[in-house]
């Protein structure tokens, strides 16, 4: 169970301390402005990683793609149990964002998240010498999910210009597949779930 | 983009925040439970306790509702049509993947029962934290009531959820149960679980323990379990101790039971 993880935490820090090409081009001709940072923080509330979680990343292709590693933590006062999660998630930005005034928003964003849940109480894969082979045939630690969501970036802000605050329905696959086999009683009210979030660029 | 499409999205944006029930998750696994979702099994108890049972208990059985809330909806409309029913037993699996939203959304279903329904805990609800979510929304693991002439004892039988420690099935706790304390009063017993003790899931070096506990009680007739998704009736232990399995909801079917002083009636019910 650990290997697998491993193996994806380093997948997602390769991307993210990996040169990026393109900007160096960019380089050449704007001498002027600096170019900004691939590179963020991001502060989110709620979206199934904890009732607060940090992240850092980094964009890639012209800002079209954004992956993020993220860290969350929901304490039992607010969660009923004490839940530290850890989650890696890929963001694809389909449409150019639109001007208003001084924010630029975008009006699309998806992504995918895999997060994996720390704990005894939860396994990655079945512990085969708990259970015959593919007893159950899903995981408790390890959930993927589906988020759609939108950014107000503060570009023409003075002195907020790094800053950006975003949003993200997301459903995990167990609540999608529910949905599917259920389509009389679930709906998509039920499943979607909102985060908010701030991200700040390097 | 025009003005017109990004105040479409606007739009769109403020339904989908109004529409969402639970607008924030923090964890699928976290366990935030209104009042009316906690301590269900005290609540129902507490309902039974107004009731005034009969000489023939009438008790529809029911189970493994995992992630088929379309087909618990259907058992709840066609189990309203049923008249003198006195209470509702689910046999466990209430959710598939162990998380607190998939128990609020069988409750949510069962709670338009006419009558109180009991449950028993199942593997499935034991996975992840379950086990919490189980006691902060239901109760306790074991627990047992006396309705009338009958004392029902619902216990913990998932051996492999806890690593076949040798606990589960509580022997010790099951023959205190059937065993006629001076302030009870029942002539008869019903155990009813989740996983049968013939099962490959129960404790191997438990199962002659625990039917030996029903048999040498001489007041179990009738034991009742599901997870096998199937229908299964048998006194296989060559005495007269009946082990009824109800199939699940998934294969729309669920056990109308009759029970009085000395006897029980069977009936499968499909819709």
């Amino acid at each position: 169970m650990k290997p697998i993880y491993t193996f994806i935490l380093a997948l997602v820090l390769t991307v993210i301390v990996a040169p990026p090409t393109f900007a160096q081009q960019e380089q050449t001709d704007t001498t002027a402005v600096p170019p900004a940072s691939p590179f963020h923080l991001k502060a989110q509330f709620a979206g199934g990683i904890g009732f607060l979680s940090v992240g850092v990343g980094r964009t890639l292709f012209d800002e079209k793609l954004e992956t993020d590693l993220f860290l969350g933590y929901l304490p039992q006062s607010i969660g009923g149990d004490r839940i530290v999660t850890s989650a890696i998630k890929a963001t694809y930005v389909p449409i150019k964002p639109v001007q208003i005034k001084t924010v630029n928003w975008q009006p699309l964003r998806v992504g995918l998240q895999v997060s994996y849940t720390f704990g005894s109480d939860y396994f990655a894969t079945e512990p085969s010498d708990k259970y015959p082979k593919s007893y159950y045939g899903f995981s408790t630690a390890l959930h993927g999910s589906i988020l759609l969501g939108g950014q107000v970036d503060l570009t023409r802000v003075d002195r907020l210009k790094k800053f950006a605050a975003y949003y993200e329905f997301g459903t995990s696959m167990e609540y999608l597949v529910s949905y599917i086999q259920n389509p009389k009683y679930l709906s998509p009210g039920k499943i979607f779930n909102l985060a908010l979030g701030v991200r700040m660029r390097l | 983009m025009k003005r017109i499409e990004y105040f479409l999205l606007l739009g769109l944006l403020s339904l989908c925040i109004t529409s969402c029930d639970d607008l924030f998750e923090f964890h699928p696994n976290q366990i935030r439970l209104e009042s009316h979702e906690r301590d269900l099994t005290a609540k129902s108890l507490a309902r039974l306790q107004q009731q005034q049972p009969g000489d023939t208990l009438r008790i529809l059985v029911m189970g493994d509702t995992q992630r088929f809330y379309d087909e618990a909806v259907d058992f709840v409309k066609h189990a309203n049509t049923f008249e003198n029913i006195d209470f509702v037993i689910h046999q466990g699996d209430i959710s598939d993947f162990g998380m607190t939203q998939e128990h609020k959304w069988v409750h949510d279903i069962m709670k338009d029962l006419k009558w109180p329904y009991l449950t028993v805990v199942g593997n499935h609800d034991l996975l992840a934290n379950g086990s919490k979510v189980y006691q902060q929304m239901y109760g306790p693991l074991n627990y047992s009531f006396t309705y009338g002439h009958t004392k029902f004892v619902f216990v913990d039988t998932n051996s492999r959820e806890y690593g076949f420690n040798g606990k589960v099935p509580d022997i010790s706790w099951l023959t205190g149960e059937l065993y006629q304390r001076e302030n009870e009063n029942f002539s008869q017993a019903i155990v009813v679980s989740h996983v049968p003790p013939h099962d490959g899931d129960f404790d191997r070096n438990l199962e002659e323990a625990y039917h030996d506990v029903l048999k040498s009680s001489r007041r179990v007739n009738l034991s009742l379990f599901g997870h096998i998704h199937n229908w299964q009736t048998s006194t296989r232990y060559n005495d007269n101790i009946v082990y009824h399995g109800t199939t699940t909801v998934k294969k729309r079917g669920f056990t109308y039971l009759k029970v009085w002083a000395n006897g029980f009636d069977i009936k499968t019910i499909d819709y």
